[in-house]
């Protein structure tokens, strides 16, 4: 009888370590690595995280007379995750932050744009964006690397 | 030059009093000009003070109102967007209502263009705004066109801004414009009175000091010529010259008239002078000198150290005459005999009277033999003459020279002794004294 019960707790305790385990995969799979890249041709090397929250706060828009346009990814999550990350804003906050900046007539919301469009854009010097690492292509490179 | 003499006629007429009041009014003349120029200050301020205070200053209070209505609005719709309410984009209408108000109200101003510029954009700020927001909440900041219709919603508001700033701007620029303005005319108006003050002040002195010139000048005139008549004899034939038509001119009438008078008592007195001095040397029967004239003839003479005879007459046995036929008859004849030796004489010679029935003859400029035939010529005639009533009547001459260091009474003496012998050798004859 006890030794039944035993196991069924053994049981119980792996299968439970086993979701965590599978919780805490999960969530690392979902928030991928974000990193800020520009065209390789682009005079630009490394970014501080700081000046990346000021581009896209339009706190600023140039670096040492370079102007630099930050674009927007259409990816709910990827967006998310950049405020979250980069900015260090909720999403709603961002948001707040933007419809202040637009009613106060400072700066238009910019549009976000797919991933076409992102690549697209890329192809221009002075463009940043964030993306995952993994979607990398040879022809940028990154500024700004989350560790 | 015929204007200017009419202007001096006019100004000798004026009374004293009316040429120093010209002063006054000279002064005022010369500073109307200035005063125009102050009362045009003075409308001009007038009117920049009714305008900043009837428009300027509401204006520019609602443009103050304006611009923070406007903030109001976008933290209204600022929150809404932020909290996700499309019902809180509403709460803006009341701020919207009452900037449209009070653009309204303003718009006869002399700021109807920006105002209904204003109105417009705002209009199409507000329809945009509530738009977008409403879009931004219902696509939950994510939608195609959302660059665009920001974009536009900015420039919507930059412009709606700019233009409530602008109009603050302009109402503040133009109360400060017009506050200038009234410093200005003030500062104006103050130095235009100095001026005024300073004017009138110096042109009524001038005029004055001109006025007071001009009649101490006459007044010396006045004096002068009054001198002139009196200096030395009095010259009653010259008159003052009326130098104006005022007081001073009246003066001098009256004095004109005073001397007339003057003149015209002088003159009788004159006259009446003469007759005295006529009758205090003519003997009153016979009209030829008497004693005083003669003595004073012959006195003369000495003094003169001339050369000159007397010639003492008498007329021989007189008193018969008188005892014979009266004294009325004794009259007639030394009448006719002043007559004969008047007819007789020359010019230079002087004829008297010396007492009774003795008749004396002062001949001057004359030689001692001019004098002898004289006394012959004389004794003659009356020889010849024929007396009324007594007929035939002779007289006897003494003759005297005069001598040096002789004087009036030796040479009379001589005369009357020559006269002595002739009477005692005869009578009727010519006896020279040697």
């Amino acid at each position: 009888m006890s030794s039944h019960l035993l196991w069924i707790l053994y049981f119980e305790r792996v299968y439970c370590m086993k979701i965590i385990l599978l919780l805490l995969l999960n969530i690392y799979f979902l928030n991928a690595q974000i990193v800020i890249v520009t065209n390789k041709n682009t005079k630009i090397e490394n970014l501080p995280k700081e000046i990346v929250q000021y581009l896209y706060l339009a706190k600023i828009n140039k670096i040492d007379t370079i102007k630099l346009e930050p674009i927007l990814s259409d990816d709910e999550a990827l967006h998310d995750q950049f405020c979250n990350t980069i900015l260090c804003k909720s999403q709603s906050q961002y948001n707040s932050y933007w419809a202040r900046l637009v009613f106060t007539g400072k700066k238009s919301i910019s549009k976000k744009l797919e991933w076409k469009e992102i690549v697209k854009k890329l192809q221009d010097t002075n463009t940043i964006a964030y993306i995952e690492k993994k979607d990398l292509r040879a022809e940028w490179k990154i500024v700004y690397e989350e560790n | 030059m015929k204007k200017i003499k009419r202007i001096l006629f006019y100004y000798h007429s004026l009374s004293i009093l009316k040429k120093f009041l010209l002063a006054l009014l000279f002064g005022v003349i010369l500073v109307l000009p200035f005063y125009n120029f102050i009362f045009l200050s003075m409308l001009e301020m007038k009117h920049s003070v009714n305008s900043v205070n009837s428009e300027l200053i509401p204006l520019y209070e609602v443009s103050c109102d304006n611009i923070l209505l406007l903030e109001n609005i976008v933290s209204e719709i600022n929150s809404a967007v932020s909290s996700k309410e499309i019902e809180w984009i509403e709460t803006s209408n009341k701020h919207a209502e009452k900037i449209r108000k009070n653009l309204n109200n303003h718009l006869n101003s002399n700021y109807a263009k920006e105002i209904q510029e204003s109105i417009i954009a705002f209009d199409n700020y507000y329809e945009t705004v509530k738009k977008v927001s409403k879009k931004i909440i219902k696509n939950n900041y994510f939608y195609h066109d959302i660059e665009n219709d920001t974009k536009t919603l900015i420039q919507d508001y930059n412009k709606i801004s700019m233009l409530l700033k602008n109009l603050k701007s302009k109402t503040k620029n133009d109360i400060e414009k017009n506050i200038d303005l009234i410093y200005e005319n003030t500062n104006f108006v103050l130095l235009k009175g100095s001026y005024i003050f300073f004017i009138w002040f110096f042109t009524s002195t001038l005029i004055i000091y001109l006025v007071y010139k001009d009649i101490k000048y006459r007044i010396k005139r006045i004096v002068e010529d009054s001198k002139d008549i009196a200096r030395g004899d009095v010259d009653f034939e010259k008159r003052l010259c009326i130098v104006s038509y005022d007081e001073l001119g009246q003066i001098v009438r009256s004095l004109n008239i005073f001397i007339n008078k003057l003149h015209k008592k002088h003159e009788e007195l004159l006259e009446a002078k003469k007759e005295l001095d006529t009758l205090y040397i003519t003997d009153r029967l016979t009209n030829v000198y008497n004693r005083v004239k003669i003595d004073e003839i012959i006195d003369i003479a000495c003094k003169k150290k001339e050369t000159f005879s007397v010639i003492l007459i008498d007329i021989d046995h007189f008193k018969l005459v008188n005892d014979t036929y009266g004294h009325l008859v004794g009259d007639s004849i030394l009448k006719e005999f002043a007559t004969i030796l008047k007819e007789s004489a020359r010019d230079t010679d002087f004829i008297g009277r010396w007492g009774g029935e003795e008749f004396i003859v002062v001949c001057t400029q004359t030689s001692k033999e001019d004098d002898i035939s004289l006394a012959e010529h004389l004794r003659a005639k009356i020889q010849d003459f024929y007396f009324t009533r007594v007929g035939k009547k002779t007289a006897s001459f003494g003759v005297a020279a005069s001598r040096e260091n002789d004087d009036a009474e030796s040479i009379i003496d001589n005369a009357d002794k020559a006269l002595y012998r002739a009477k005692h050798s005869g009578r009727n004859q010519v006896v020279c004294y040697k």
